[in-house]
């Protein structure tokens, strides 16, 4: 008998083969003696394998078997609570934090390339007028020289503003000469 | 609500407190069912030690997916597919660790099948029921892990091989042909064992 008739003879005595498959295998079986014995064997063998089950018991009484059980359910439980706890606290950073960090970094673009009239302006078109604003309020872009290809690297240029006083209108108090504003570089672009 | 009478609620009533939270009513599930749980393991893993600690990994499994158990199924049905997936995850990687034996290659092959002597007596003949389980117990014993699990599968647990292909990562054909071999040892070891006892 070969490997395949032997597959199929096995899965005809397990109820896995459709009808046709089913009624040219019993036939098959009916005029072969060696797949009649071959039938026997597993029927008797799997009769034997369903008619029950040795079966060991758990030793540990019923506290011991449960004690780790419960413990780590305890666990998980408290580390399903703790997730949403943990989400409750992004949910609040992203609908207040996010926003105020946006509106800060806003302001300090805003400040880094105002309007050169002395005005600061604020998002919304307001504009603070005659405030003093000390160079550690800066961003360190402004009093940091920018890298120009063209400098000297051991030399780095930097910045003479210290404080802007302005006025009321909107005029710088100490404004540097026009001609060293004309030649100190841009922090848009530090080429200029 | 009256409280429920853990001593004489139904697995039903149980699982449906347990599935609210109540650990009491789980303690009460584990507490009878542990010995199917531990004796699936155990006839899959053949080692106590091991077949404690998945069982009882079983019940936290279950614990956490407690409430996708939509009682088509009995509770232990669904709570012993749960410990034989830890088991077959746990012995896929123990197997992974292990060099490959000659006989398993040769067994995807075929040739193992092939070679296996033709059972021409009935393997199960003049021995008492007790004895007859407790020697297919000690035979599979010997069997690996694939061909053991086949078999538990499809004796024990009632599988069709679609289903068991499907729980071993396998194809229908390595089902049929590891069922075979499987059956086919068992059936050589049971006669062996008949012939030596019988003189």
């Amino acid at each position: 008998m070969n490997e395949e008739m032997q597959y199929k003879l096995q899965a005809w005595i397990d109820g896995e083969l459709n009808s046709s498959d089913s009624a040219e295998v019993a036939e098959w079986v009916s005029k072969n003696p060696e797949a009649i014995q071959e039938a026997q064997w597993l029927r008797s063998l799997r009769s034997a394998m369903r008619s029950g089950e040795s079966c060991p018991t758990v030793t540990e009484s019923r506290e011991t078997y449960w004690a780790p059980i419960e413990r780590r359910i305890e666990l998980l439980d408290e580390e399903a609570v703790l997730p949403a706890n943990v989400s409750l606290w992004r949910e609040w950073c992203r609908q207040w934090l996010v926003p105020a960090g946006g509106l800060a970094m806003l302001v300090a673009a805003f400040l880094t390339v105002g309007p050169d009239d002395g005005s600061v302006q604020l998002p919304g078109g307001r504009e603070t007028r005659g405030s003093s604003i000390p160079a550690a309020a800066l961003p360190a872009a402004m009093t940091e020289t920018p890298s120009a290809p063209s400098e000297s690297e051991s030399e780095p240029r930097k910045l003479r503003i210290t404080s802007v006083q302005i006025n009321g209108d909107g005029v710088p108090q100490n404004p540097l000469p026009q001609d060293e504003l004309r030649s100190a570089p841009s922090i848009e672009n530090p080429d200029r | 609500m009256p409280p429920l009478n853990l001593k004489t609620a139904t697995d039903d009533e149980l699982v449906r407190s347990a599935q609210q939270g109540t650990t009491t009513a789980y303690e009460e599930l584990v507490f009878r069912h542990r010995d199917k749980i531990y004796a699936r393991a155990f006839s899959m893993l053949r080692n106590e030690d091991e077949s404690l600690d998945l069982s009882q990994e079983a019940w936290i499994k279950g614990w956490q997916r407690l409430k996708q158990f939509k009682r088509d199924a009995s509770f232990t049905t669904w709570m012993t597919r749960i410990v034989i997936n830890l088991c077959l995850d746990y012995l896929r990687k123990k197997q992974r660790q292990q060099t490959d034996s000659l006989e398993r290659m040769e067994e995807e092959t075929g040739n193992v099948e092939r070679r296996m002597p033709v059972v021409e007596v009935n393997p199960t003949a003049r021995m008492e029921r007790e004895e007859l389980l407790v020697e297919i117990s000690r035979g599979m014993s010997k069997l690996s892990y694939e061909h053991r699990t086949v078999l538990i599968l499809h004796e024990y647990e009632g599988l069709e091989y679609k289903e068991i292909a499907k729980a071993m990562h396998c194809s229908i054909g390595t089902v049929m042909s590891r069922l075979f071999y499987a059956r086919r040892r068992l059936a050589s070891l049971l006669i062996a064992l008949n012939k030596s006892k019988r003189g």
